[in-house]
């Protein structure tokens, strides 16, 4: 008995136990929860949460937070698009430069994580707190957004980009095959590398960390660039299934993030946590976002049955803790 | 023991020229130059002309639609009668949802001139006919000419409804609206926009396409 109590810990379960459960009174409360197009429609929509959520995780496994996700999308999402529909143009030098998709959504992601490592950077080389960084990014990205696209959207970007936002592979939306790719690649980083170590080790307790030898700033800096970098894939796939760079994109993307890693039980304070948890949190979060507006609940009372969700993990989370 | 050093610094050397290769290949087919003045002679080559779109259309497309649609008084009877098969029969939109786009003609007598619009008694309907605020895409989407579909951008879509609107701003209401006064009669073709959820049918909002004052 004491060794099933000690192998079958109820709290690893919780998130899973709870997505099931929504599930379950979803189908029982609505008509068109079950079916094969609205389980599409759900995986496509949570896609690019899953990847910033991603990117959170690690963040919050070395006990930091990153705000600035939401604008880092809109930001590389506005520069694909506009590299990709209008190029570069140096007049002084009679220059055009025009990008293909590849080099469009390249020049995207350096942009996401040049952002993100100037977070890390900030974090560990200055020590402002990550709230405050990233923070001071969230305002700059949307400036930068803003002035790329001087406020007006980027629109008719061409088959071949929208593709990755709403083409289908193998009977799979793309946006799936993207995000999934990002899950295992970070799952494989955080369980089987001596990188995803360090990144437990540092939530876990920083200064033993330090005193063992890892180097800290370095582990995160490549953490905020990776969060920098993935907020970027995000914007890719939003951009690519809008058909359009709007520069008002990924506002409060960051909460929805955040939430997904709550939700699946990684420690705000670092150090505990996992990629699968996440997921989990971002599957539920997209399942209860589609369950209140297929039952018709007003978008006031999602916000607050949303806010209530995401209170109930974190109270489940620290009751673990203490229990633990 | 020699050979040990040597072989971490082959491999380093394998690893660091497979990168550059990558980079290489990734850097060639990410971007291409050329001449600025070179591109730009393409561009307007290929930039999509609203305006010379509309004006190809404006006498025989989309003329022959707008003299072929519904009288309004016999289309505000059908919407009292069923509302869902009039907006079957008679309505264009863009894709799914409540909206739908009606081309209208009518005569009626002007029982106001305002600032923005010009009312008009219609048997026993009151219609509003747009002077001021031209805007929306209702001619464009009411004509079912013009489909999404053939345009790849869809800023070159929006830009037909804008040289539409331009065009009846420029060419159709100045006349109209230095000429007219209350008790004129006036013909009209037009379009509507209406909700078929929200249904409003006092005193619809017409966009119009023709106008013709007959004293």
């Amino acid at each position: 008995m004491i060794s099933l109590k000690k192998n079958f810990n109820i709290a690893q379960f919780q998130s899973l136990i709870a997505l099931f459960v929504l599930c379950l009174a979803l189908a029982l409360l609505t008509d068109n929860f079950m079916s094969t197009d609205n389980f599409w429609n759900v995986m496509r929509q949570i896609s690019v949460n899953v990847c910033i959520s991603v990117g959170m995780t690690l963040v919050v496994l070395t006990a930091g937070i990153d705000l600035s996700v939401g604008s880092i999308l809109a930001f590389c999402g506005a520069v694909t698009a506009g590299l990709l529909k209008n190029g570069l143009s140096i007049p002084s030098l009679n220059l055009f430069i025009g990008f293909t998709v590849l080099g469009a959504i390249v020049a995207g992601f350096l942009i996401g994580g040049g952002l993100g490592f100037v977070n890390g950077y900030a974090v560990t080389k200055f020590k402002v707190p990550p709230f405050v960084a990233t923070l001071a990014m969230l305002t700059m990205a949307r400036g930068f957004t803003m002035l790329w696209t001087k406020g007006h959207p980027i629109t008719g970007l061409g088959g071949s980009f929208g593709f990755l936002g709403t083409g289908w592979f193998l009977g799979i939306p793309m946006p799936v095959w993207i995000s999934g790719l990002v899950v295992i690649t970070a799952v494989i980083l955080t369980s089987k590398t001596r990188f995803g170590r360090y990144i437990y080790a540092i939530g876990g307790n920083e200064n033993a960390s330090r005193l063992s030898g890892i180097p800290i700033n370095k582990v995160k800096i490549w953490v905020y660039s990776i969060a920098g970098l993935l907020a970027a894939v995000g914007g890719v796939l939003v951009t690519a299934r809008l058909d359009s760079a709007q520069p008002n994109a990924g506002i409060s993307y960051e909460l929805d993030a955040i939430a997904a890693v709550v939700i699946g039980g990684t420690s705000l304070s670092g150090g505990r946590g996992t990629i699968w948890g996440t997921v989990l949190g971002a599957i539920i979060i997209g399942v209860l976002n589609n369950g209140l507006i297929l039952m018709n609940v007003s978008p006031f009372w999602q916000q607050v049955i949303k806010g209530m969700v995401i209170l109930l993990a974190v109270i489940i989370d620290k009751s673990n803790q203490k229990s633990e | 023991m020699s050979t040990k050093p040597t072989e971490a610094m082959n491999n380093k050397a394998i690893k660091y020229g497979i990168g550059v290769v990558a980079l290489a290949l990734v850097g060639y087919n990410s971007i291409y130059i050329q001449p600025l003045d070179q591109k730009l002679a393409e561009n307007q080559q290929t930039v999509f002309n609203a305006k010379a779109y509309v004006d190809g259309i404006w006498n025989q497309d989309l003329a022959k639609a707008y003299q072929d649609c519904s009288d309004i008084s016999q289309l505000i009877d059908s919407f009292n009668q069923d509302v869902n098969s009039t907006f079957e029969k008679n309505s264009h939109a863009l894709g799914i949802g409540n909206i739908g786009y009606f081309r209208v003609k009518g005569e009626g007598i002007v029982s106001a001139v305002n600032e923005n619009n010009v009312l008009l008694q219609v048997g026993s309907s009151r219609i509003e006919i747009e002077t001021e605020f031209i805007f929306g895409n209702a001619l464009r989407d009411a004509s079912g000419l013009v489909k999404i579909n053939d345009y790849e951008d869809t800023a070159d879509f929006n830009s037909i409804s804008e040289a539409m609107n331009d065009r009846i701003r420029q060419e159709v209401i100045p006349s109209f609206r230095s000429k007219v006064k209350e008790g004129d009669s006036v013909k009209f073709e037009g379009a509507i926009e209406l909700n078929k959820v929200h249904l409003n049918l006092d005193q619809l909002e017409v966009i119009p396409f023709t106008l013709q004052i007959s004293s």
